[in-house]
């Protein structure tokens, strides 16, 4: 079966945000609310690299093992997804995450955090697939529809690529045997684990 | 940055959170999914696995 | 808990006082700013209510499950790299976008505004319905009351003051039938005063790179760079300027292709390079001497390939030279080894290509410097070969279409000129009486640029980036200075000089601005009356043929209908041909239904005249098959793999030979005589002349491939078809046509057919030349710009001397570079581009998905220059110029830029010396973000060909605000 993952290639990030964009037009996600966001190394001098991040449906979860409402639930993909409307706010999985996935929108009344939210792998959540409710809550559902997360698909240089890993894994080591040098699978030991 | 920046909010919503310390939390057993049920995880795996090959090929090789 | 898309509170103020270190997104995002536009886009009254069937409510351009949704393709409006754009429409609202796979140029592809297009359909921020500004307040007026008020004026002042009192400046952002149309307009209405981006972008590209080898586009195209061995970038920052252009880049470097960005700029492009080398602003044409220094030092040049097709290499070594390593260094700041290092990688890896782009051109010498890029690759024989040539990358997604359609003031379409010839020519073509075309021209000669007369109609109209100046200076080449503007598709934050072009706009009896946004053009003044602004819609509001930068041309769909009151540009260029008078000949042999001219048949009227470059064979039905089978063309070649377009170039890159009826394949790699002319080769174009100086200009030796003239010939004549004995395979009829034209004016295209069917190139095949004898400089030379702290180069790098008139103006030269600024203003100032961004920005400003990511306008400056006037990161500071105005903008402490260079983007408006103008706009259509134009305070220059204006080298001082 796929288990889905990440990956995003720094040697081809040039950090043009596209996938920013392209996740905030997929799931209609408001202004300062970010499920994925680039985040620069040395920025401005040699060694400059860019990657990209967003939740990266981690084996084991932090964020599930904290939650006090347990909320959290990983699809057979390995696409960890959560329910809204138990969700309290409380903001414990963002403290877990390694990546500061977890993001809370503003309420209109101040002080009080809204529901987190998170990138999906543009799989929904807990609702009808591709419902009105569903899409209102969690935003589009492409795995559902046979597609790939947005981001990656709109990725300028096919620098971040989704997909079952052992085939994301394949394109990267590829990648890699061309231009020489190490791997760099940013964030794929925190989030799956040493063994990939 | 984004490190510091994170412990920073993590501090914000511990110094929050403390003070919501009594609001009604369900009482639980850590690690049970306690939400709806996804209709996602009905549908086959197994089938989409295929399509989303698929559509793997299409769009994220250099072609 | 909703998402709801209008909820504009920011989390960035709890991130505010958090860590020190910074990049730019980081940066950016804690910097704050207030959303005053935004938040009155909610809750609009009645009246303003999209009057098509679009949504009304955010929320409605949310996918709607159970509803038919339409797969429509269009192509990406915002940079030349043509990514294909895939919409989703229900129920005429757009509510999705997929990723265009099949397209060759971005497999899927985008950056950040081409992943964002969708905005467009919402247009919360647009110009919703005509408005003029009446005792300073905006108020709504009708189509037809704004274009007959604004005809009125027009007509008063032809009265008054002659054609040429009317400036039509149109836009990059027209499809090519749209910028074909206008210049025709322009035409009709009887003056040369037109022009668009294209002058202030690649005008010096084009003018000194078709000065070299014939045409002045881009040679070979982003996937071709796949072949490319070396890369040399120079004032091109592709990472954020042609992003998607990255991925055929970084696939080039997984081949083994090295990589060089010549920047003074770190930039997110020289993150990617193997070798960068940092310059002096302004230099480049020592820099690319210094290369070449070592590339003849050492023999590396290639000796065949100079002695078969260039001509004038001995004249560029003489001045080559005089460029050792030392003086490079001194001149530049560039290192020998540093130098050494890039000729030597050129050298080793070839083909190699050179990539530049505005850090090339907006200079005063940026024909030199344009040149210089072609010297160099001719030297190491690298044009017309895969993986090498000049890869021009272009700005505007359609600005080759629109300069290829000469919406500019030298020429009428196709590079034809102004001359009693070419307007002969077009008159042809448009099947109207020259004289009729004449009589609605100024009728009285002028004292020309040279001194002589010359008569308005043949005589370069003023360019864009001087229209300031038409405005206000006394003593110019027309009757009158310019009074009513109509400014279509522009953004004047792009041009330089605010306070004077402040004081133009307030001068003009009328401005008139048609544009999708009210732009900064609306809001910098301080006028009360007379200033209407008419929405366009967008290119997914209409369809059309669109070049890219490879000189392919695409067609577009309509996505969905003009939102608001919005009008397609070409429907509002016919209402005002309808009310001046000339409707019937703008349209004699295009079909207009409601108002609106049929694309398709303005496609086939250029199709029947654009024989200089080719444009003559991309029908719109051969444009729509390549549209719809374009997975069959390869993603390296272009080259169509099978499928009903078996053997054809994608998008049929010009030139496309003959009628559209001889199926030539499109030339995807100028000046490339490994294939046959029938088959996408070419030679060097015959364009200046068979000899000179006794030397022959024809090429030796070398010929396209299947060529039955085995040297070199100049272009195509009927004469010439007589002697060689090729006339009879003319037709009856094409040789009717054929008889005492050439190439480029018989309009049946026989000479063409004929002289492709014996395999020669049409325009002959010539040597390229790098020596341009008409030019003030024939051989590229180092001038220091206008404002440069490097006084102590003057005596052997000054300027130019004054011009009394130059492009019917006054020019200075010499007179500004003799003043010494560099005490008070010791820093040197260079602008560009970010990648959310493009041109002026109104319409990225304006997308909520996109202005969330680059809140503030910033200045770059490097912790010395920082540290020295007493900045921190983060603060409001104040540039000052040496002309006297001053913006006020955000520290960016970095080392992205060299102690004593301070970078500005140059895409924020809405700003004017420090204060926001966010009140001058039309209720509800401010864009979300606004900042200070840096070229409120970029200052005075302009190339010496083109009058492309100098934005990349200026001084400025910086103090804490
Ligand atoms: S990245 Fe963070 S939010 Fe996503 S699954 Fe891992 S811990 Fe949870
Ligand atoms: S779209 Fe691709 S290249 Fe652009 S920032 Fe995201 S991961 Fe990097
Ligand atoms: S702006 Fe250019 S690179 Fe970006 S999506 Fe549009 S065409 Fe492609």
């Amino acid at each position: 079966m796929a288990r889905m993952k990440f990956l995003c290639d720094a040697e081809r990030c040039i950090e043009c945000n596209s996938c920013v964009v392209a996740c905030k037009n997929e799931n209609d996600v408001p202004w300062g609310v970010n499920r994925r966001r680039v985040v620069v190394l040395n920025d401005g001098v040699p060694g400059e690299k860019s990657i990209s991040v967003a939740c990266m449906h981690c084996t084991d979860a932090p964020c599930a093992a904290v939650c006090p409402v347990d909320c959290f639930y990983t699809t057979d993909e390995g696409v960890v997804l959560h329910d809204k409307d138990l969700c309290i706010g409380c903001g414990y999985c963002f403290y877990a995450c390694p990546f500061g996935a977890p993001q809370y929108p503003k309420q209109e009344a101040f002080g009080v955090r809204g529901k987190m939210d998170k990138c999906t792998f543009c799989a929904g959540g807990p609702a009808d697939d591709n419902s009105d409710e569903e899409f209102a809550k969690y935003g589009s559902n492409r795995l559902a529809q046979g597609k790939l997360p947005l981001c990656a698909e709109m990725c300028s240089t096919k620098a971040l690529i989704a997909g079952d890993g052992d085939m994301v894994a394949d394109i990267y080591r590829e990648r890699v045997l061309k231009r020489g040098g190490r791997p760099q699978t940013w964030g794929w030991d925190a989030a799956y684990g040493s063994q990939g | 940055m984004n490190k510091l920046y994170g412990l920073f909010l993590g501090l914000i919503i511990v110094a929050l959170t403390g003070c919501y310390e009594s609001s009604n939390v369900t009482v639980h057993k850590p690690g049970v999914y306690k939400g709806a049920s996804d209709p996602l995880l009905s549908a086959n795996a197994e089938e989409r696995a295929g399509s989303l090959n698929q559509r793997f090929k299409l769009g994220q090789l250099d072609r | 808990m909703k998402l709801i898309r209008r909820q504009r509170n920011s989390s960035r103020s709890e991130s505010r006082h958090v860590g020190d270190a910074v990049d730019r997104r980081t940066f950016l995002r804690r910097s704050g700013v207030a959303l005053g536009g935004a938040a009155m886009a909610g809750g609009l009254p009645l009246s303003m209510m999209r009057r098509t069937k679009a949504a009304t409510d955010a929320r409605e351009f949310r996918p709607m499950s159970g509803v038919e949704s339409e797969r429509i393709h269009s192509i990406c409006t915002h940079c030349s790299v043509g990514c294909g754009v895939i919409a989703e429409v229900q129920n005429g609202v757009w509510t999705g976008q997929e990723p265009d796979f099949e397209s060759p140029f971005n497999l899927g592809g985008h950056c950040a505004k081409g992943a964002s297009v969708r905005e467009h359909g919402m247009g919360e921020l647009r110009l919703k319905y005509p408005m003029k500004l009446s005792g300073g307040k905006w108020k709504r007026v009708s189509w037809q009351e704004a274009i007959d008020e604004i005809g009125d004026q027009m007509l008063k002042v032809r009265e008054e003051s002659g054609p040429d009192s009317v400036y039509w400046l149109g836009s990059a952002k027209f499809s090519n039938e749209q910028a074909y149309l206008f210049r025709k307009l322009a035409a009709m209405w009887g003056s040369n005063n037109v022009d668009h981006q294209a002058r202030i972008c690649h005008s010096t590209t084009v003018a000194g790179v078709a000065n070299t080898w014939g045409y002045g586009a881009m040679t070979n195209s982003y996937n071709d760079m796949h072949n490319s061995k070396a890369m040399f970038f120079i004032g091109s920052n592709a990472a954020e300027a042609h992003p998607v252009a990255m991925q055929h880049i970084l696939r080039a470097k997984e081949n083994g292709s090295k990589m060089i960005v010549c920047d003074p700029r770190f930039t997110r492009t020289a993150a990617h390079a193997d070798h960068f080398v940092r310059f002096r602003p302004g230099t480049d044409v020592a820099l690319i001497w210094g290369v070449l220094w070592h590339v003849f030092e050492n023999g590396w040049e290639d000796k065949e390939y100079i002695s078969q097709r260039v001509w004038g290499l001995d004249r560029v070594r003489d001045e080559v030279n005089k460029w050792n390593p030392a003086e490079v260094e001194r001149v530049t700041g560039a290192s020998e080894d540093v130098v050494k290092a890039a000729a030597q990688i050129m050298a080793e890896n070839r083909p190699g290509t050179i990539v530049w782009c505005m850090g090339g051109t907006q200079h005063t010498i940026g024909n030199n410097n344009t040149r210089a890029y072609c010297a160099l690759q001719l030297a190491l024989g690298n044009i017309g070969v895969a993986g090498g040539g000049a890869n021009i990358f272009r700005g505007h997604d359609n600005v080759q279409g629109a300069t290829d359609m000469c919406v500019l003031s030298h020429s009428l379409p196709g590079y034809y000129g102004l001359s009693g010839g070419a307007w002969a020519h077009w008159s042809r073509v448009w099947d109207l009486d020259v004289e009729w075309v004449k009589s609605r021209f100024a009728p009285d000669e002028v004292e020309g640029d040279g001194g002589k007369p010359i008569h308005p109609m043949n005589y370069k109209g003023i360019p864009v980036s001087r229209w300031i100046d038409g405005v206000l200076e006394e003593d110019i080449g027309q009757k009158d200075n310019i009074r009513v503007m109509v400014l279509w598709g522009h953004a004047v934050n792009s041009q330089t000089r605010g306070p004077e072009m402040k004081k133009a706009m307030e001068k003009l009896d009328t401005m008139v601005i048609i544009d999708p946004h009210p732009t900064h053009a609306a809001v910098m003044n301080d006028r009360k009356e007379g200033t209407y602004l008419l929405p366009a819609a967008t290119q997914f509001e209409t369809y059309g043929s669109v070049t890219a930068s490879n000189r392919s041309l695409q067609w577009r769909d309509k996505v969905i209908d003009p939102v608001w009151e919005s009008l397609p540009d070409h429907t509002i260029m016919y209402k005002f041909a309808k009310k001046l008078g000339v409707a019937e000949q703008l349209c004699k042999h295009i079909k207009v239904n409601d108002d609106e001219p049929l694309v398709e048949d303005i496609t086939l009227e250029f199709n029947k005249g654009m024989w200089t470059i080719g444009y003559t064979g991309q029908s719109p039905d051969r444009l729509k098959s390549h549209m719809a089978n374009r997975k069959t063309f390869n993603t390296t070649t272009l080259l169509a793999e099978g499928g009903p377009n078996d053997g054809e170039y994608f998008g049929l890159p010009w030139p496309c030979w003959g009628t559209a009826d001889m199926k030539h394949p499109g030339t995807p790699v100028l000046y490339d005589p490994s294939k046959p002319v029938a088959e996408g080769g070419l030679t060097f174009r015959a364009r200046f002349g068979v000899e000179r100086d006794g030397e022959n200009l024809l090429a030796e030796g070398s010929y396209s491939k299947g060529s039955e003239i085995r040297d070199g010939y100049p272009e195509f004549k009927a004469d010439i078809l007589k002697q060689l004995g090729w006339w009879d395979d003319l037709t009856a009829e094409e040789k009717t046509a054929a008889e005492g034209k050439n190439w480029k004016t018989d309009l049946s295209g026989g000479i063409q057919r004929v002289a492709i069917k014996h395999g020669c190139a049409p325009f002959g095949n010539a040597k390229a030349r790098t020596m341009v004898w008409t030019f003030p400089d024939p051989v590229p030379v180092h001038r220091e710009p206008l404002y440069t702290p490097r006084r102590d180069l003057l005596k052997d790098y000054a300027t130019y001397e004054d011009r009394k008139r130059f492009y019917r103006l006054p020019t200075r030269y010499a007179s500004i570079q003799t003043q010494d600024f560099s005490n008070d203003f010791p820093i040197i100032w260079t602008s560009g581009r970010l990648v959310e961004y493009e041109g002026g920005g109104e319409e990225q400003r304006s997308n909520h998905w996109l202005a969330e990511l680059q809140q503030d306008m910033f200045v770059e400056i490097n912790p010395k220059d920082a540290n020295d006037s007493g900045i921190q990161d983060g603060q409001m500071v104040w540039i000052d110029s040496p002309e006297g105005a001053k913006i006020k903008v955000m520290a960016m402490v970095t080392r992205r830029v060299a102690p004593g260079v301070v970078f500005t983007p140059f895409h924020f408006g809405g700003w004017y010396q420090g204060q926001d103008l966010l009140a001058k706009y039309p209720e509800g259509t401010a864009p979300m973000v606004r900042g200070e134009a840096c070229n409120t305070a970029m200052t005075y220059g302009y190339d010496s060909v083109t009058q492309m204006q100098e934005t990349k080298t200026s001084l400025c001082r910086i103090r804490p605000a």
